[in-house]
């Protein structure tokens, strides 16, 4: 039950993070220029975005979670099951950020979705 | 004249990529007197030329992918086993909670898992520079199976018939998910 609560919060607070990250790297605008001084001004324009700091805190708990998990579950249960990230990302993906999500999007989400079902019955 | 040119310039000098900027500049001063025709002859040697070092380019992103796919897994297997080491975290109470930090902190195999990732993390973000998300995304599924691998021969973890199943069902979906369009909204 513990594992549970913890895997739901890698997966749900890492996509929570991505999406706020996104966000905030959207309002920057798109990185045209690779050169390190321009990169150093887009990390601090990017510093700005109030987004920025949700996402990066929220993906520091998902780490951390990730960390007290592993102390208690198999890496080859674990890793799997954050899969779940793409079905977390499609919803949060249509729902935050307005994305369109294609059919082929949600099947692959259902797919992965059953792979997680059967390896948390192929755990025991 | 031109249409000759362009294909003695595509004839024989595809493979050579300096030959080529030579040609360039050749055909550029023979035609430049007629702007029009002449960046109709830069742009077919610089396709030609893109042909050329695509080749280079492919060999990058295979380096890449190789990057990603090996110490993405072999971050979280190194983070398992640190973390394996430091025992399940079973209490919250603040003095046994900032013994497990402090014994996280002081893992090696933490921090190597922190070093692995962080390649992976950098080798990302290059190569989502040149390539297209959905041609990056499905190596992940690729690096799903690896972790399984790793935590079966290098950690020695017991995988049921069902749990191998269920990876490969999982890294199934991951690829399809990946093989679909990076970009769906209105560019703002």
């Amino acid at each position: 039950m513990r594992e549970a609560v913890l895997l739901f919060l890698v997966v749900v607070s890492g996509t929570g993070g991505e999406i706020c990250v996104t966000r905030a790297m959207k309002r920057v605008g798109e990185v045209t220029d690779f050169r390190p001084l321009a990169l150093v001004r887009v990390i601090l324009r990017a510093m700005k975005v109030p987004w920025m700091w949700i996402g990066i805190s929220m993906m520091a708990l998902a780490f951390f979670a990730l960390l007290a998990v592993l102390s208690m579950e198999n890496v080859s249960f674990v890793v799997p099951v954050t899969a779940l990230n793409y079905a977390a990302g499609a919803l949060g993906g249509k729902f935050f950020l307005g994305e369109r999500v294609t059919s082929r999007r949600w099947a692959g989400v259902l797919i992965v979705c059953i792979g997680v079902t059967l390896v948390w019955l192929g755990k025991r | 004249m031109t249409s000759e040119i362009c294909e003695w310039v595509r004839a024989s000098h595809c493979d050579d990529s300096s030959t080529m900027a030579a040609a360039v500049c050749i055909t550029w001063t023979h035609f430049r007197g007629v702007p029009r025709t002449a960046s109709a002859v830069t742009c077919r040697v610089q396709r030609a030329l893109y042909m050329t070092t695509s080749s280079g380019l492919h060999f990058k992103t295979y380096c890449m992918l190789l990057i990603m796919v090996v110490f993405a897994p072999l971050g979280n297997v190194l983070l398992g086993k640190g973390m394996k080491g430091v025992g399940s975290v079973v209490s919250w109470s603040p003095s046994r909670l900032s013994h497990i930090v402090l014994l996280v902190l002081t893992s090696g195999y933490v921090w190597l898992g922190v070093a692995a990732l962080l390649a992976f993390f950098i080798a990302y973000m290059l190569i989502l520079s040149w390539a297209d998300f959905s041609y990056v995304q499905p190596a992940s599924s690729i690096a799903l199976l690896v972790v399984a691998l790793l935590g079966y021969f290098y950690l020695g973890e017991r995988i049921s018939a069902l749990h191998w199943a269920g990876i490969v069902v999982i890294c199934l979906g991951v690829f399809v998910v990946g093989n679909t369009p990076p970009r769906t909204t209105e560019e703002r």
